[in-house]
This record gives C-alpha cells, structure tokens and sequence, in this order.
C-alpha cells in the first residue's frame, strides 16, 4: 500500500501545472485532423526537459489520455475524427449530432472517457506486473487471430450492406498490403513512388476517409444548413447519473474492451474501438438504431478508446515494451529522464512511477473538467453554415496532415482517400470496412507469415496448445454466430409460424423446412 | 568490415578538428535563425530519441534553437531523397541525419533507387550500436555461442530467430551467418521493431532475438536474457565478457546501427565547419554523454577519412551479404 502516500506528491504545483499543460496540449492537438497524440506527447519532450522525472512524465502521460479523448469531439461533432482511436466514434457520434443532440453526444464521451481512463489508470497502478507477464503470452497466432476478430467487425460497419461493406474490406485488405515486405523486403505496389514504399501510413488515410471526404460532403449540398440543423445548442454539459445508467451495459462493454486490447501490443485504441463497436451492435436489443445515432454504440467506442490508455503503458513501464507509438515516445522521455523502464523501476525509484500513475490517474478527473468546458464552446461549430465549416475542415486535413508527418506525399494520399472516402460513403460502401482492413491487414499479415514459420506451415496443433488463441477462436465463432443467428430467425419468421415439432422459431433447422 | 578501420576509430574520435579564424567569423552571423535536425524516421525510435536529447545542446552550442523535424516514410528515403536535393543556400539551416546500413537499402537492385552514397554531403558520425544476439536466460540447449552454433548445425531448422524486417542491420547480421557458415539453416520472423522481437523471445515463441546492444543492456542486467554474441570486430568495450562472432566461427560478421550527419551538398565551407564544431562540443559534452549512456547510446564522433573508411566498409559488408538474392 505503499503507493497510496504518494498520492499527495501530485498536487505540487509543479505537478499540476503539468498535468494541465499536457490535458490542454493533449485535447487541442488531438482534436486536429492529422495532428495525433504520439506527435503531441514529442512536441513536450523537449518541454519536460527543465522538470524532475516525475513531472514530466506526468505531463506526457497527461498529454497522452487527454489526446486520445480530444480527438473524439471532431469525430463527433464533425465527423472528422482527429485520431485514429476515435475514428468509430464517427459513426453513431455524428449521427447524434445531425440529429441536434451534440451536447448528449459530448456527455457521454466525457463520462465514458474519463470513467474509462480512470479504470485503465487503476487496473494501471493494482495489476501491472500480472497484465505484464500476460501481455507476453501474445506471439503471432495470438496477433493472427485477433486481426481476424476484428475484421468481423466489419459486418457491424456495413448496416445492412454486407456484401458492399465486405468489399470495401477487402479493397482495405488490400492496400494494406502496399509498400516494402518486411520477410522479403520487396517493393510491393509501389509502381516506383515514394510516397507508397513505406505502404500506407493510418493517419493520412483516416484523415482523408472520415475528414477530408466529410468536407467535400459538406460543400456538396445545402451550404447554407447547418451540421446540427439546430440553432440553439443545450448548456447542460455535465452527465447525469439516470442517463448513464441507461447505458450501462455499454459502458462496461467499452471499458472491459478498451482494458484487455490496450495490454495487447499492438493492438490499441484503433483495433480495440471496432471491437468494442461490432460487440455492442451484436448486443442489440429491439428498438436500437445502430448507424443513426445510437448513444449506446457512442458509449462502448469512447469508453474502449481511453479504457486503452493506462493498461496500454503497462508492458512499458514493466517490461521495457512499449506496445503503440505513444508508448513508445513516453518509453523514451523515461530514458531521457534516466528512468530505465522495468520492474526494477517499481522497486528502486517507487516514488517516481507511483507519482506518475496517480497523476495519470488525476490527469483523467481534470481531463473531464476542462474536456466539458471546451467541447462547449467546439459545439458551436456545429451551428456554422455547412459552407463555411466544409472548406474549413479541407484547410485542416491538408494543413494538418502535412504539420503531423512533415511528408508531403502523405497529404496526397490523404486527399486520394477522402475522394475514396466522400464516394464510398454516398454509395454506401463503408468507409469504415475499408479502414478496418488497412488497420488490420499488417497485423493478420505479418501474424500469419510468421505464425507459419514457426510451425513449419502446421499452424492447426500449435493453436490448440495456445490457451490465449483458443479463447480468441472461441470469441471469433461466438460472434460469427451471434451475427448469422438473427438472420436465420428472420428467415424462419418470414416463411411461417414453425411447424409444431417442439422447435423454436430460433432453432438453425429452421432454414432448412 | 575491414578490423583495420574499428581500431583507428577510438583514436579518431578523440581526435580534434582544425578550425581557421574565418570559421570564428561565420560563427557570428551563422546560423541566422532556428536550425531543422531531420530525423527519417517516426516519434519514438531510437534515432529520434538520440536526437531530441541532443537538440537543446546542439542548440546552446549554434546559439539558435534546433527543432527536431520527423520525416518518416520509405525506411527513410522520403527524407533522405530531399537531404540528396537541398539547395546549397536555400537549405542552409537543414541538419539530416542518416543511419547506417539502412541507407544502403538503394544496393538491393528492386528499390530501384537512383541516389548512392555519393549523393550526400556526409558531416560527421555520431553514434555505433553493434548488433548482438540474446537468448531468454533459462535457455538450456545451449550455454555458449560455439555451442549454439553447433546446436544450429545438429537440428537444421529448428532455432527460430526474431529479427528486424529484410535489410536492417539486425537482418544483415543473420543474412551473414546463413551465407557464410556452414549449416546456419534456421528460421527467421520478422517485425517492425524491437517490441515485438522482445514480445517473442520472452514469451517463448523464437530462440534467439538479433538487436543492439543499447536495447538489449536493460533485459540482461535485469536477468531476462544473456548475450550470445556480438557482431563487432573485437570483444565491445561495454560488454567485454561477450564473445564475437569471429572469435567463435572465424568469419568477420559486423552489423551495427549507426548514424550520422549530412548537410545540403556545395554548403559553404565555413557553414559546414560551423556545424562540425559544434557536432564536436556535444558529442564531447560530458553532460550529454551521461544522459546517451543512461539510454546504452554508443556515442562516436568521426570525420573525413574516418567515417569514410567505416562507411565503405559498412557498403562492403551489406554487398557480400547481398540479401535481396537470398529472400527475393
């Protein structure tokens, strides 16, 4: 319990002077199209030089949670979402906003966030040596397999377009395959363009997927209208527990999502939010409105994204393995600062890594209360003339993409994939299938090549005796069959009561009659 | 890798630059204004670490602020390709930065690069992380490097090594050993990055993980993992109780990642001369040194023959290894 005396070493004014530096650089910059928090969190470094360790971390580690959650409010207040963890957020967000309940929209993100940053932050400081040591049970049949859970989510993106969106999957799956193989080292479709070699960065593409294309959507028709089609926006920006509690299941959803992928290397927010989505759309009660502004599914994608951020550091502060790009940045501010992260730095500088995880941990509170303020006053967007706001959100996703990656052809291929993204959206070929299968084609990828390296191409007997895959087989078939269940009770409805043999309208046999 | 080049190289980093009284002069008026240090790579990496400790002394010492610009892309040819095309006065306050052996990337004949090592005005070496290999530390098949190597040989196939992507320095290393060495049939899977080489040696999926020493101190000292070889030429000063790969096998297997400095190309001398300087004074900046070897940064100042020596050696090395022919 030693950890609990350290708690007062936050409210130093040095300290929270930079948990609030690193929340309002977070929030600000990870609203921005193309500036992501990875890059916000390097833009501090050089900040953090002038305090102690565990001010500095505090500051980025701020900055990270409040990143992740600040690029929610343009992914739902207009649709351009301003980092790849919030891109699901797009979805039923958007659609509450259009449907003039932004304030609603931004409640339950704030209440989702912070709750789930607040769980992660705790799962953080209680149970970071046991997550750690399960984060290592994950090799490539684990990476493999949980690639191919995620693109069942696919099916929860394409409302009702399941051939359409499963082609947009696939065309995702594609161009994930671009750019240079790392077992062979060969130039994939790079037809001798730069700009391919490295294959497609998920920044520019979800830029240009979601914002770039939602700017041409806005320009396209009535210009004049607004986003919200409302002209007074509610001041009520605190949520309410009875609201919350409407929601709870998806909540828990969310967190219990966001929590397990962020041990996950590599997976993260922008894998764990799909999932947290297609799990909510196959809870679906009767009456749910998944795709036109559905809370519920708002609430599982932004408690799953910051449900992410705490136990997403722990392989790092543990083991030495950052899992994610902003991990990683922090991973080396802990080196700048003389930290060797490990479990040596839990039992010789306790002080330190105990300060930074209640600052974290603090971090998200104040997260919550500067988040609400602002969004406010972000909101207001939301009332511009689709016009003006339209052209604004172009200059953002050039401007921003180019600020954020310092590559020009990036913001080419921004610009290609929000033409991609405006017409694919209007012809209902989901824009989101698409992304999926970008995100996760490089990790099913390179989880399958070398899961059949390591078996000598009899991958079946090795996963068997992989407790951690079985599980995530058992997820993939309980949800294939979650997802072709009401299907065959629909089929059964529509060709008649059941003959009376003592079946159920839901028995699979039903087909078959 | 010629020996002759590594044994010069600790007199040559200490060895001081001559500077004329026209250099003191540019110094007064360049640089005029905020100096970009362009790292080809994304936030996070080693190279960007390496570099953002060192902007605020690179910057104390030009007496203008240095900003660290990332320009990921391309294994680093999106940023190299400008570096190749600066404009001798328009660029005149851009710093690149290069690693080495991925810059030879433009060898492998289906990159169909048209730069070369030429391309470059080459400033000053900064750092050498040597490539070494570890295996988890109750590894039992195994005590020693001899003794893995003839294990390798007695079970063809059956050690799996966790390796950089194709045309790393971390890949070269074990390109090397399955050209040159007898009987080196193992098997190889690939990453992105070091995370997931240390995700797969100590969760049990590989054998053997091929890194650098810098990355790979934190996990022996804490008693994870423990070394097998290192790819140098002789026993590294850091960790002298570890065998090289020439030692044990005979053949002279030397991969490193390094990095250096380049400017635009026709920079004026006097320009050149005032970035080499300070180069000079941070790399020998004991505050400076302290903090890289916190992170197990090998730091390493050369110039002119030096650096060009190791360079043409590192070319040399990556054409016998000519990995594009064994996994095209």
């Amino acid at each position: 319990m030693e950890f609990l005396g350290y708690a007062a070493d936050i409210f130093s004014i040095a300290n929270f002077s930079a948990m609030l530096l690193g929340v309002c650089v977070g929030l600000i910059i990870g609203a921005i199209p193309g500036l992501n928090p990875p890059m916000a969190i390097a833009l501090l470094i050089p900040v953090s030089f002038q305090f102690p360790p565990e001010t500095a971390i505090i500051l980025l580690v701020s900055c990270f949670a409040a990143g992740i959650y600040g690029g929610s409010f343009s992914a739902i207040l207009l649709r351009a979402p301003g980092t790849s963890a919030s891109a699901a957020s797009t979805i039923e967000g958007f659609e509450m906003t259009k449907n003039g309940q932004a304030i609603e929209a931004i409640r339950i993100s704030t209440f989702a966030s912070v709750v789930g940053g607040l769980l992660s932050g705790l799962a953080l400081m209680f149970l970071a040596p046991p997550l750690a040591r399960f984060s290592l049970l994950f090799g490539p049949a684990e990476f493999f397999l949980i690639a191919l859970l995620g693109l069942l989510s696919i099916a929860a993106v394409s409302f009702g377009a399941l051939f359409r969106g499963l082609l947009a999957g696939m065309a995702g799956l594609l161009l994930a395959t671009f750019g240079t193989d790392l077992a062979s080292g060969f130039p994939r479709y790079t037809f001798g363009y730069i700009g391919f070699q490295a294959g497609f960065d998920i920044l520019p593409a979800i830029v240009g997927l979601f914002a770039f294309a939602q700017g041409l959507e806005l320009i396209s028709k009535d210009t004049k209208g607004t986003i919200s089609g409302v002209s007074k926006l509610s001041w009520n920006i605190w949520p309410s527990l009875p609201e919350m509690w409407k929601l709870r299941w998806s909540l828990v959803r969310g967190w219990v999502t966001g929590l397990v992928m962020g041990i996950i290397p590599a997976a993260g927010a922008s894998v764990a939010q799909w999932v947290a989505y297609a799990w909510e759309v196959s809870s679906a009660k009767p009456g749910d409105k998944f795709g036109k502004g559905e809370p519920k599914g708002l609430a599982a994608t932004e408690g799953s994204n910051n449900g992410v951020t705490g136990t997403s550091l722990i392989p790092m502060f543990v083991l030495g393995i950052p899992g994610g790009i902003s991990a990683a940045v922090i991973f080396g501010a802990l080196m700048i600062h003389g930290l060797q992260p490990g479990m040596q730095l839990f039992t010789a500088r306790p002080e330190v890594i105990y300060t930074i995880m209640w600052g974290f941990l603090f971090a998200n509170i104040l997260m919550g209360g500067v988040a609400a303020v602002v969004a406010r006053m972000i909101a207001y967007l939301t009332l511009i003339p689709r016009g003006i706001i339209g052209p604004l959100i172009l200059i953002f996703s050039v401007v921003g993409v180019y600020a954020g990656t310092n590559n020009i052809h990036n913001v080419w291929i921004m610009v290609g994939f929000g033409v991609v993204g405006y017409y694919a959206q209007r012809f209902n070929f989901s824009p989101a299938a698409l992304l999926l299968g970008l995100i996760l084609g490089p990790i099913a990828e390179n989880g399958f090549r070398n899961l059949m390296t390591i078996t000598n191409n009899n991958p079946v007997p090795y996963i068997m005796g992989r407790p951690i895959a079985l599980v995530i087989l058992a997820c993939i078939l309980f949800a294939l069959y979650v997802a072709f269940r009401p299907r065959v009770l629909q089929k059964a409805v529509k060709a008649g009561p059941p003959v009376t043999d003592g079946t159920d309208a839901g028995d699979p046999d039903g087909d078959r009659r | 890798m010629k020996r002759r080049t590594f044994l010069n190289l600790s007199a040559a980093a200490g060895s001081a630059t001559l500077f004329t009284p026209s250099i003191i002069k540019a110094q007064e008026s360049f640089p005029s204004g905020p100096v970009q240090l362009i790292v080809p790579f994304d936030p996070g990496g080693g190279a960007d670490r390496s570099f953002r400790l060192m902007a605020p002394f690179l910057a104390n010492e030009l007496g203008v602020p240095v900003n660290v610009v990332n320009i990921a892309g391309g294994g680093g040819w999106v940023a190299w390709q400008q570096t190749a095309q600066w404009d001798a006065e328009q660029h005149d306050h851009m710093l690149g930065t290069m690693n080495f052996p991925h810059v030879f990337s433009y060898l492998d004949p289906r990159m169909q690069r048209p730069e070369t090592i030429d391309s470059f005005n080459l400033l000053a070496w900064h750092s050498l992380d040597p490539c070494v290999w570890c295996v988890r530390a109750d590894e039992d098949r195994f005590t020693d490097f001899a003794s893995f190597i003839e294990y390798v040989q007695a079970n063809p196939g059956d050690i799996v090594i966790s390796s950089t992507a194709v045309g790393s320095d971390d890949h070269m290393g074990v390109a090397f050993a399955e050209k040159f060495i007898d009987g080196f049939d193992v098997r190889t899977i690939f990453s992105n990055g070091d995370s997931q080489k240390i995700q797969e040696l100590l969760g049990g999926v590989s054998d053997v993980i091929a890194a650098n020493v810098g990355y790979m101190t934190s996990f022996v000292e804490s008693g994870e993992m423990r070394w097998l070889t290192v790819l140098h030429p002789d026993r590294y000063e850091l960790i002298p109780e570890v065998e090289t790969f020439a030692e044990v096998t005979g053949e002279e297997n030397v991969s490193f990642a390094g990095r250096s400095f380049v400017v635009a190309n026709g920079l004026a001398e006097e320009k050149r001369a005032v970035y080499l300087e300070a180069i000079e004074r941070v790399l020998n900046d004991p505050e400076y040194i302290a903090q890289e070897e916190a992170m197990n940064n090998n730091l390493m100042f050369l110039v002119g023959d030096e650096m060009n020596a190791l360079i043409q050696d590192t070319r040399e090395y990556v054409e016998s290894v000519e990995f594009w022919e064994a996994e095209a």
